[in-house]
């Protein structure tokens, strides 16, 4: 299998639980087993969509127990002979391989996959994506040179990473106490992006849009907005330095 | 906006609570980052090739980078 792999480093991998939960996209080769018609074919993948029943394969890192996975999208590229390029939309945790053990079985002639590139993994896209050796390059430019622009494409801010999330930006006096691991309370917001339901996950940041911590809303976007007095948001991991901005609580 | 977000979310509408203003006596913008904060505080898109796995890859990685933790965000399983 190949394409997007996102790797986070130092002191950003303390939000990879987050980062696990992402949407994903794939393309791939599927080969039937015996020929059917396009039009078939097709419905049949549309049944494939929507909320499906899958067991994790034998090898794989979790308990195989029937769990449920939702399909965006299932759509079918083209198709020649017994070969199918599809494309797909899941959920996190779905298994593309055997989505297509299911297709094979579902039209009744068996079918496997053949290959399998992610294309998207949450915000990122292929087009993002660099190889070994360009992370190689862009570390060698930047000690040689101190040209940083190669640098700066191929390590992009930690904040990329959550931008799936709702941001609630804080004023900067609150920023240090959200370091130490205190939960925020709606006085050191300063904006939010909305809409956020309680115990949605939202990424904590600064005014100059620092992610500081990840955490749960305590309350919804209108009572963010309204209340004045109460716990915002449960700070769950942190992630920025705690000595970056001053102590500004007595 | 990065363009995996614009395909699987809607947009969302700023809130403000309270204007209040950055000090730049401290902190940074994310995009302007030091480059050695930003190497122990980012995300890094790699295009996995054919061979390798996911595992090899980020060992790989690291090397390369020397910095004392990475991970990948799930496995592209064989």
């Amino acid at each position: 299998m190949t394409g997007v792999l996102v790797v986070l480093t130092g002191s950003a991998t303390n939000i990879m639980s987050y980062t696990h939960t992402f949407n994903k996209e794939y393309v791939g080769v599927g080969e039937l087993h015996a020929k059917v018609k396009e039009t078939r074919l097709k419905s049949v993948m549309k049944e494939l969509t929507g909320e499906i029943y899958q067991r994790p394969p034998v090898r794989s890192a979790v308990s195989r127990r029937l769990r449920t996975r939702e399909v965006f999208y299932f759509d079918l590229l083209e198709m020649k002979d017994r070969r199918l390029l599809f494309k797909v939309g899941t959920e996190s945790g779905t298994y593309v391989r055997k989505l297509i053990n299911d297709l094979g079985l579902l039209l009744g002639t068996g079918a496997h996959m053949a290959e399998l590139r992610r294309t998207i993994d949450g915000p990122f896209v292929e087009k993002d994506a660099y190889s070994l050796w360009d992370v190689a390059a862009s570390l060698e430019l930047y000690q040689r040179n101190g040209d940083d622009s190669l640098l700066r494409k191929v390590f992009l801010p930690i904040e990329s990473a959550v931008a799936t999330f709702p941001s609630i930006y804080i004023k900067d006096s609150a920023v240090a106490s959200v370091c130490h691991g205190a939960s925020l309370a709606v006085g050191g917001i300063s904006s939010f992006e909305e809409p956020i339901a309680q115990h949605d996950i939202v990424a904590v940041k600064t005014l100059k849009g620092e992610l500081v911590a990840m955490g749960r809303a305590n309350k919804d976007s209108s009572a963010l907005a309204a209340d004045k007095t109460g716990m915002a948001v449960v700070v769950e991991r942190v992630v920025m330095d705690r000595n970056l901005y001053p102590k500004m609580w007595r | 906006m990065l363009e995996g977000v614009r395909k699987f979310q809607k947009t969302r509408k700023l809130i403000v609570r309270e204007e209040s203003e950055p000090s730049w006596e401290y902190g940074h913008n994310p995009r302007s980052r030091p480059v050695d904060l930003l190497m122990n505080l980012a995300t890094v898109v790699l295009d996995k090739q054919k061979g390798p796995t996911s595992h090899d890859v980020v060992a790989t990685f690291k090397r390369l980078i020397k910095v004392d933790r990475a991970g990948h965000t799930g496995t592209l399983v064989i």
